[in-house]
């Protein structure tokens, strides 16, 4: 078996041991039977969320994968490129070492055979020595070129091996745009033309790149880009800084998008950017990412938080104590590898430290909302300096008007004098009208490799428009 | 059953920090609230025409377990209050009104002015009478004083002189003739 060339984390090996799941095979079995192949990938997928490595769905995957592109299409549940192009299945890909194009390795399903294997018409060749891989397209330009049938398979990379079957899985770049736990708010997709894609062509898009934008209904917008610039980047962001300003869209997950360019069917050059809401709403373990002992540590403390929370006598204090520990929660995710390392963050999934913010948070509240006015109370502790703010509205285009300067200049303000004091700096918001309450949180660590958390609703389209040109 | 004033009744506790009124020079802290709390009710209670108002107050000592009612996210957020400092922090005046005067109406402007010590109102929504007069009992509340239009019989209220009184409206009774 070949060190292969991987281009995920993960690539698929076959024959690893596991224990089998009861009645996992038996379900996948009677759903390929049933043509319910899209029912059945999403048993696996289900498994591979969690451990995108599982041998067993990886196996059963791949067997799934296997069925003929006749059979699986005239079934009950063919496989659109929203399954295809899944990151999930890219374990078990092979890509051409040419022409970058890719394929599931299905017959490396036999690979454990004791036999020698030999295969008639194979989708590619590859070298057992450095796994450089061709698909058949480009083995046909390169070995029998000019119409001449010349069988010399030595690989061209290395020459030390003769190119054969089965193909090993080499894993595949990601095909479709990352899922993250949070909720995707907007789609834009910027195409290169006069045109303005339609919303056909951008549905069609996302179900391909980006389904999860689909499934939570997020905004799907569409900009024409003509001519193409050279740099596409930084254009995008130029225009979703319009885009914010003109309340457009959100401004939630606008400085944090995740973008991607690409080339569609027809050729045409199209890039992706696709924005997400904050706070997170909708949390679904990402695929590839996998857990930081910092992420895991400050999770392993939900619990604790969570049940002090629940202790909590009935009503505000119970309501108020359990949407910051849910808040948190929602922050230690997989996603957030080694981007919660630190004192700072620490101490505020802190037991301590978390009474003292609901505690301060029920009494600013209810001076806000007597008083109809932003209250604010200070807390100093050794590792963070904790600012505990009530806003008597609870939608937060309004609750910015209580930030004089701005929310920015308020936070760098008191980023500037917690670290001053060597600290970092926290500030958890409250934002209600009596009836409705929402939360967020900012923190600036002290340390400069952790994760800088804004309250990116509170910022003013100004704000944004200055962010997204920094 | 109560007696009956009607369908038009009213009935809230407003909690004052005793500590923080204190703690800001007041003296008297009973007599601070009621200077913040009479003025108001001469404002909304459109005096001349019938109100009829009695008011209980004192230091919050609990006869044994409190089920103090409330409504809605902005009281449970006093009543949290409350519970934090310890209601024997807690100075309460309690008010049951009938006829023209809301007392809710004399919430946000005590918010508003920022009285000091104010913690929040809570409200005793359709209690009768007499249950309203048992709770005020089981805080160890007293019956200060009677409002029956603008004339305001002085029960057990010392906290305000009379010429103060009449200049914010009220008609002071030395002698009272308390009762429902």
């Amino acid at each position: 078996m070949p060190e292969s060339r991987s281009y995920g984390r993960i690539v698929f090996r076959p024959g690893e041991p596991y224990a089998p799941t009861p009645e996992l095979t038996e379900k996948i079995q009677h759903l390929i039977g049933a043509g319910k192949y899209r029912s059945a990938l999403d048993e696996l997928f289900a498994i591979l969320a969690r451990n995108p490595a599982d041998p067993e769905a990886l196996t059963l995957a791949l067997i799934v994968l296997s069925a003929s592109r006749t059979t699986q299409i005239q079934s009950a549940e063919p496989l659109g490129p929203r399954y295809l192009y899944d990151r999930r299945l890219d374990p078990l890909c092979a890509v051409c070492s040419q022409c970058g194009s890719s394929w599931v390795a299905s017959n490396v399903k036999f690979a454990d055979l004791k036999t020698r294997l030999s295969m008639m018409n194979p989708v590619g060749l590859q070298c057992n020595n450095c796994s450089f891989t061709l698909c058949r397209k480009c083995l046909k330009s390169i070995y029998f070129g000019g119409g001449m049938g010349v069988f010399n398979r030595s690989c061209p990379k290395c020459a030390t091996e003769t190119l054969g079957v089965p193909v090993y899985p080499t894993g595949r770049p990601p095909m479709q745009l990352g899922r993250r736990p949070e909720h995707v708010a907007a789609l834009i997709v910027f195409r290169e033309g006069p045109v303005p894609p339609g919303r056909e062509y951008i549905e069609e898009l996302a179900e391909a790149r980006s389904p999860d934008a689909l499934d939570d209904k997020a905004e799907l917008i569409g900009v024409p880009v003509n001519p193409w610039p050279d740099d596409i980047e930084s254009h995008a962001r130029d225009k979703l800084a319009v885009f914010v300003g003109a309340g457009r869209i959100s401004s939630a997950g606008a400085l944090d998008p995740e973008a991607a360019t690409l080339t569609d069917e027809s050729g045409t050059r199209v890039h992706l950017v696709k924005m997400y809401q904050a706070p997170p709403s909708a949390p679904i373990v990402p695929v590839e990412d996998e857990p930081s002992i910092d992420a895991e540590v400050l999770r392993c403390r939900i619990p604790e938080l969570r049940a002090a929370a629940d202790r909590l006598h009935p009503g505000v204090n119970r309501l108020v104590g359990r949407m910051l520990v849910e808040h948190l929660e929602r922050l230690a995710v997989p996603s957030q590898a080694g981007r919660l390392a630190g004192e700072t963050w620490s101490a505020l999934f802190s037991t301590e430290v978390l009474d003292t913010s609901r505690e301060g948070l029920l009494e600013t509240l209810r001076k806000a909302l007597l008083a109809d006015q932003h209250e604010w109370a200070e807390v100093d502790r050794p590792e963070i300096r904790l600012v505990l703010s009530s806003i008597p509205q609870a939608s937060a285009a309004r609750a910015q008007a209580y930030f004089t300067g701005g929310y920015l200049a308020f936070v760098e303000r008191q980023r500037l004098e917690a670290s001053a004091g060597g600290k970092g700096f926290g500030h958890w918001i409250v934002c209600s009208d009596g009836q409705n309450v929402t939360i967020h949180l900012s923190c600036c660590p002290a340390e400069a490799e952790a994760l800088m958390l804004l309250a990116q609703d509170l910022m003013t389209a100004a704000e944004w428009a200055r962010g997204m040109g920094r | 059953m109560g007696k009956g004033y009607g369908a038009m009744t009213s009935a809230a506790l407003f909690w004052f920090d005793w500590q923080e009124i204190s703690d800001a020079g007041h003296a008297t802290y009973g007599a601070y609230a009621y200077r913040q709390l009479l003025p108001l009710i001469a404002r909304y209670g459109e005096l001349e025409t019938g109100t009829i108002c009695m008011f209980f107050d004192g230091d919050c000592i609990a006869e044994g377990g409190l089920e103090i009612p409330c409504q809605g996210f902005e009281e449970q957020l006093c009543l949290s209050a409350v519970e934090r400092r310890g209601t024997d922090r807690c100075y309460v005046v309690a008010a049951y009104s009938s006829g023209a005067l809301d007392l809710n109406k004399l919430h946000q402007p005590l918010g508003r002015a920022k009285a000091i010590g104010y913690l929040g109102k809570t409200s005793c929504t359709g209690m009768k009478i007499d249950d309203f007069v048992q709770l005020t009992g089981s805080m160890s509340l007293e019956f200060s004083l009677r409002l029956s239009g603008s004339k305001l019989n002085k029960v057990s209220f010392a906290f305000v002189g009379d010429q103060q009184l009449r200049e914010w409206g009220f008609d002071p009774v030395a002698s009272p003739d308390a009762g429902t």
